[in-house]
């Protein structure tokens, strides 16, 4: 199936084996039933770093299961004041 | 005061009044020929409908009768730094009638390239009494109490207490979730505001939400995207003017605001995502 992929505030793709590595948008094929774990996963974003993920302009948690032509934003946490 | 010094403070009003606005060399001159504060002064002429002329640019969007509402509000401002310095300024000026400003700190050489009440002169003043000389400044009917304490569970409820809404002006996680949870528990509205680098965000925890999934897992924690992009000058403004029009909304009970949905700017792209989450919030299983 494939996703839409939104990447904020300076997460990239760190998958050197896909097409859209370094970049923070793209589409991307993946299997049926990928979480939103799986998919930073597949990704390679930094396991430490502690996302904020949406589905459709939803809040969704990393076990929610995608879906065909879902639109996937995550960001990284902001601190600053 | 006395019922006849409550009259005559009000003929001495309706007399130095210019139609319906109130112009501030009167309400001075009452302040002073009647022994009131200038919040005194400034919520009688509120009473009677009297407009002080400060506030004629405001009455378009805001009604005297809503006037006398954020006059009669106590907002809570947690850090006076950057997002503070933005937030302090435009409470005082849109004439929310208490003020408090919490900090532990005093300023830095590195707080000049945004925050707007650090100036050189400033360098080692506490944020706080430099926030409440600026208010007393430029709003002196504004009632405003300088803090110098850090914000936790354990000095959040006497910090808080009487609140009309809360402004989250922290700059980390740990302060943050404790803020969060505090004003859940208390049920005090509380605007969220975060920056870094060309990104903020913005959300309102209303009383009955829990806006803690929004920091889940940000414990150990202490500095997100700020770490590696800093805080120019023009994010601070920004996310702060988005807070306080959030806070004057929800004082006034007027438009959508921020309830249930987060706001992610980007002002790299100039950018916008709005992210829904539902009341009960979106959780691992």
């Amino acid at each position: 199936m494939k996703l839409e992929i939104r990447l904020f505030a300076g997460l990239r793709c760190g998958n050197p084996e896909l097409p859209c590595y370094g970049q923070s948008e793209c589409d991307l094929e993946v299997p049926e039933g990928t979480t939103i774990r799986e998919l930073r996963t597949i990704l390679a974003i930094d396991p430490a770093i502690s996302l904020l993920s949406m589905v459709n302009n939803h809040h969704e948690h990393e076990e929610w299961v995608l879906k065909d032509n879902d639109r996937v934003g995550m960001f990284p946490p902001i601190g600053g004041g | 005061m006395n019922t006849n010094d409550t009259v005559n403070l009000r003929v001495f009003l309706l007399e130095e009044a210019r139609g319906d606005l109130l112009p501030w060399a009167a309400q001075a001159a009452a302040a002073e020929r009647f022994s009131l504060s200038l919040a005194e002064v400034e919520e009688t002429a509120l009473e009677m409908g009297l407009l002080p002329a400060r506030y004629q640019r405001n009455r378009e969007t805001i009604s005297t009768g809503q006037q006398l509402q954020l006059f009669r509000s106590r907002v809570v401002v947690i850090g006076c730094g950057g997002l503070g310095g933005y937030l302090i300024e435009e409470l005082a000026r849109l004439g929310v009638g208490e003020l408090v400003c919490i900090d532990p700190d005093v300023f830095e050489e590195h707080n000049l390239n945004r925050q707007l009440l650090s100036a050189p002169a400033a360098l080692g003043l506490a944020k706080v009494e430099v926030a409440a000389a600026r208010v007393r400044a430029v709003n002196p009917a504004v009632t405003v109490s300088p803090r110098k304490a850090a914000f936790t569970r354990d000095t959040g409820p006497e910090l808080l207490c009487g609140a009309t809404v809360v402004m989250d002006g922290l700059d980390n996680f740990p302060a943050r979730i404790e803020l969060i949870e505090t004003c859940r528990d208390m049920a005090i509205p509380l605007v969220h505001g975060a920056i870094g680098g060309w990104y903020g965000r913005v959300a309102s925890q209303l009383p009955g939400d829990d806006i803690s999934h929004l920091v889940a897992g940000l414990q150990g924690t202490a500095k997100g995207v700020e770490a590696t992009f800093g805080n120019p000058s023009f994010t601070p403004a920004v996310v702060a003017s988005l807070q306080v029009a959030e806070a004057c909304k929800i004082i006034l009970g007027q438009g959508h605001t921020l309830r249930h949905r987060l706001l992610f700017i980007n002002l790299l792209d100039m950018k916008v995502e709005e992210i829904r989450f539902r009341p009960t919030p979106a959780v691992s299983p």
